[in-house]
């Protein structure tokens, strides 16, 4: 943009600031503002000055050029790790408004098997965690050195959540540490189901399920048993759900723990390297 | 199509073809005449019409103000299409069934070639009109008494028996009337239905206030105080959509909230006041714009184009991919653009969907599908915004960069270019998107992207930064945007294996279900 026109243009918003009543609008440039104004002469200050005004603008927005080219930011260290596959990264938004009780194993899954965070997911998950250093210290971990970088060009990405003594930071997460869930409630009556062959984990849920003994009451505790089930019991236990009447009066719940155990074991199959 | 120019025109029908012989858009049979004009003049008497005397099909052709008019009548040119057509020694008449509920009344004076339709349309004649004389020139359309639309409409045309002195007079020769205008009809009467001319004036009306009301601000200056009270805005809003140009209104809503809003806003609305006044004074003038560039104007003041409409005109088929997404809160509502680029003609379109308090907005085309798909465009000099029409195959969803598919990206000064012609095109547009291959970059607080031939600045407060930053990693990456007056704002970072949506989303507690 010429300065001839970006100096008009400043000249136009001082008069329109103070108002065409107290200052009379400048004369425009030589040139097509010029000639517009000579071709549809306008018979007051104020119309004139909003021809003008139009047409300036037009011309401003129009004639957009390219600033000089400016140096790139310096890349963050390389990381060798795989990224995370598309997919996952619809996984975690599912996750996290859905069945957030799945986020900390996601996180440490991507740890445990060695992959790195896409780079769309390092900053909502580190400003998620912002004010809880543990989990800040796991997505740090998955997000790898990008993580660290995002946080030195946007500080709000960092903790804000005050370390206490032994918190683990992000060098802290190995891969052995990732393999450990945080523990979660259960019931001692269902704990055995932790470790149960699949067939029979799936098939005392379903019963239960089917003859109204779990009920919405017993939610959260089947919740956290099915975060916590084996792995390998996971198909075995969707089906197995599934499967229940839906004329019992528990198939509300049955469809939510179907759907949570559909859910893991997704996320526990999409993440694993190939 | 239905814009206010068109109605104006429409009014104006019978004396603008005699007024404005170099109209382009109302081009009288000129090329090959009219047989009534032809057999008139060889007997050097006053012209008596017969119902035996049927147009060519060549005729109706040279009557179509652009060739797509042909395209989009030959369709409507069948007669399952038509009901209680008709026509006798000066007019023909028929009711055609189109997208909307009412079947539109169309007839058409072939002695004085004049149009009247109840469609929508802005284009004279409309393709109803011209679908109309070509069932006529095919010889099927039955003789017979026009139905009362047609001859109530017939009945307030000026008898042609009674200018016939005066064409006599004007006559060309036999060999020459093709070339010729027809002579001039007598006065205009009103329609008397009048419904849109009566819009028409209103608008005007709106136009009009608006436009004093913007000399008002200039005159008092952008430092009065009252700019800083919402009423100030909200009533001149209020008036504007009572004046049925609601388009505006948003606008001028759109600036309540930018004064104040950011240490150049001064310059910001000054230039938004810009663009008003030039909408207004458009508004008043369309008849004198050239079509695309009155249907811009028409659409942007407000004027509603039904989809019907829309949807019978001529397709537009590619495959599209999915570039970008943008959620914006307009007043009320929340606004999704959805920006298409084709894959073959590299051509950009836009779909809209909106969403009231509670409602979903479109989810139907994620960011980074390619969905082959006819297009139908609203019309407009730019022509950017589109309906979707049958799909073709199901929707591919393979993520990858869009240079996979032969969509380019753009150097910054291309986009840039690019920018600055659409402007001409349609100078008050608010966005258009670009995809180009460029880093963000940072100068002092604000975000660029840049590349080899330049940097353009990010808008300030865009949300999707973070994670194009962290998608770049500090390195050129292809990107959708979206130009606005105050920066870029980033929609997709299209990476090899995925894309990343950047966009603005909406506010998910406004609507039901946020998609």
């Amino acid at each position: 943009m010429s300065n001839v026109v970006d100096d008009y243009w400043k000249q136009m918003v001082t008069v329109a600031l103070l108002g065409t009543d107290r200052r009379e609008p400048p004369t425009p440039p030589s040139g097509g503002l010029a000639d517009l104004a000579a071709d549809d002469p306008q018979p007051s200050p104020s119309q004139r000055l909003l021809q003008q005004v139009a047409a300036t603008a037009v011309v401003r927005r129009a004639g957009l050029l390219p600033g000089a080219p400016i140096a790139t930011v310096a890349p963050p260290a390389a990381d060798p790790r795989p990224i995370t596959p598309p997919l996952a990264s619809a996984t975690w938004r599912r996750i996290i408004t859905d069945w957030p009780v799945l986020e900390d194993e996601w996180v440490l899954t991507v740890v445990r098997v060695g992959r790195r965070l896409a780079p769309e997911l390092v900053s909502p998950l580190l400003a998620r965690h912002r004010t809880d250093v543990t989990r800040h210290a796991r997505a740090l971990a998955a997000a790898g050195p990008l993580g660290s970088w995002m946080i030195d060009w946007s500080p709000r990405l960092a903790c804000t959540a005050k370390k206490a003594a032994g918190s683990p930071s992000a060098v802290d997460y190995t891969v052995e540490m990732a393999a450990e869930l945080p523990a979660l409630p259960i019931v001692p009556e269902l704990e055995a189901l932790l470790l149960a062959k699949p067939a029979d984990a799936a098939r005392t849920l379903a019963s239960g399920l089917a003859n109204a003994q779990f009920t919405t009451a017993h939610r959260a505790v089947l919740v956290n048993l099915l975060a916590r089930m084996s792995p390998a019991s996971l198909p075995a236990v969707a089906k197995a759900i599934d499967r229940v009447d839906p004329s019992s009066p528990s198939i509300g719940l049955a469809f939510a723990l179907a759907d949570l155990a559909h859910l893991r074991h997704h996320m526990l199959t999409e993440l694993e390297l190939a | 199509m239905c814009s206010i120019g068109g109605f104006w025109q429409r009014g104006a029908t019978q004396f603008t073809i005699a007024h404005s012989p170099g109209s382009a858009r109302f081009r009288s049979p000129r090329r090959v005449a009219p047989p009534e004009y032809r057999g008139t003049v060889s007997d050097g008497a006053t012209p008596t019409p017969t119902p035996t005397t049927v147009w060519q099909v060549e005729q109706v052709l040279a009557l179509a103000p652009k060739p797509s008019s042909i395209t989009a009548a030959q369709p409507l040119a069948v007669p399952t299409r038509w009901a209680a057509t008709g026509c006798d020694g000066r007019a023909l008449w028929g009711r055609c069934t189109g997208g909307s509920a009412e079947p539109y009344e169309c007839v058409v004076d072939h002695i004085g070639v004049a149009f009247r339709c109840s469609c929508p349309s802005r284009i004279l004649p409309c393709k109803h009109a011209l679908a109309l004389l070509l069932l006529w020139a095919r010889g099927q359309v039955p003789s017979g008494e026009p139905p009362g639309f047609a001859a109530t409409w017939l009945a307030n045309r000026p008898d042609p028996q009674a200018k016939a002195p005066a064409q006599v007079a004007t006559a060309p020769a036999p060999d020459t009337a093709s070339h010729k205008e027809p002579a001039p009809a007598a006065v205009p009467e009103r329609d008397p239905t009048a419904t849109r001319d009566d819009r028409v004036a209103r608008m005007a009306a709106g136009l009009g206030e608006l436009d004093r009301w913007l000399e008002d601000r200039v005159r008092t200056g952008l430092g009065d105080p009252a700019l800083a009270q919402y009423a100030t805005w909200d009533g001149l809003a209020a008036r504007l959509v009572d004046a049925q140009v609601g388009g505006l209104a948003n606008r001028v809503r759109r600036l309540a909230g930018m004064v104040g809003a950011h240490p150049d806003w001064h310059q910001h609305v000054l230039a938004e006041l810009g663009a008003l006044h030039l909408l207004a004074t458009a508004g008043r003038q369309l008849g004198s714009l050239p079509p695309g560039l009155a249907d811009s104007v028409a659409a942007t003041i407000g004027w509603q184009v039904r989809q019907a409409d829309v949807l019978a005109g001529v397709p537009h088929t590619d495959h599209w991919a999915v570039m970008g997404r943008s959620d914006t809160r307009e007043d009320r509502i929340e606004v999704r653009r959805i920006w298409l680029r084709g894959i073959n003609s590299g051509a950009w379109a836009m779909a809209l969907s909106f969403a009231a308090y509670g409602q979903s907005l479109d989810a139907t085309l994620p960011v980074g599908s390619v969905v082959h798909a006819d297009l139908f465009r609203y019309p407009g000099a730019l022509g950017l915004r589109v309906l979707l029409g049958p799909r073709h195959a199901d929707s591919l969803f393979d993520g990858g960069d869009p240079a996979a598919h032969g969509v380019l990206a753009s150097s910054v000064a291309e986009a840039c270019a690019q920018v600055g012609a659409a402007i001409a095109a349609e100078p008050w547009i608010e966005r258009y998107p670009v995809c180009v291959l460029a880093a963000p970059a940072r100068r002092g607080t604000r975000w660029l992207l840049t590349d080899a031939t330049g940097s353009v600045p990010l808008a300030d407060g865009v949300v999707g930064i973070g994670a194009l930053l962290a998608c770049s990693g500090g390195q050129p990456l292809v990107i959708t945007a979206e130009w606005t007056p105050y920066g870029l704002v980033p929609l997709t970072a299209h990476l090899a294996d995925r894309v990343v949506d950047v966009g603005p989303n909406a506010d998910p507690s406004f609507l039901s279900a946020s998609a």
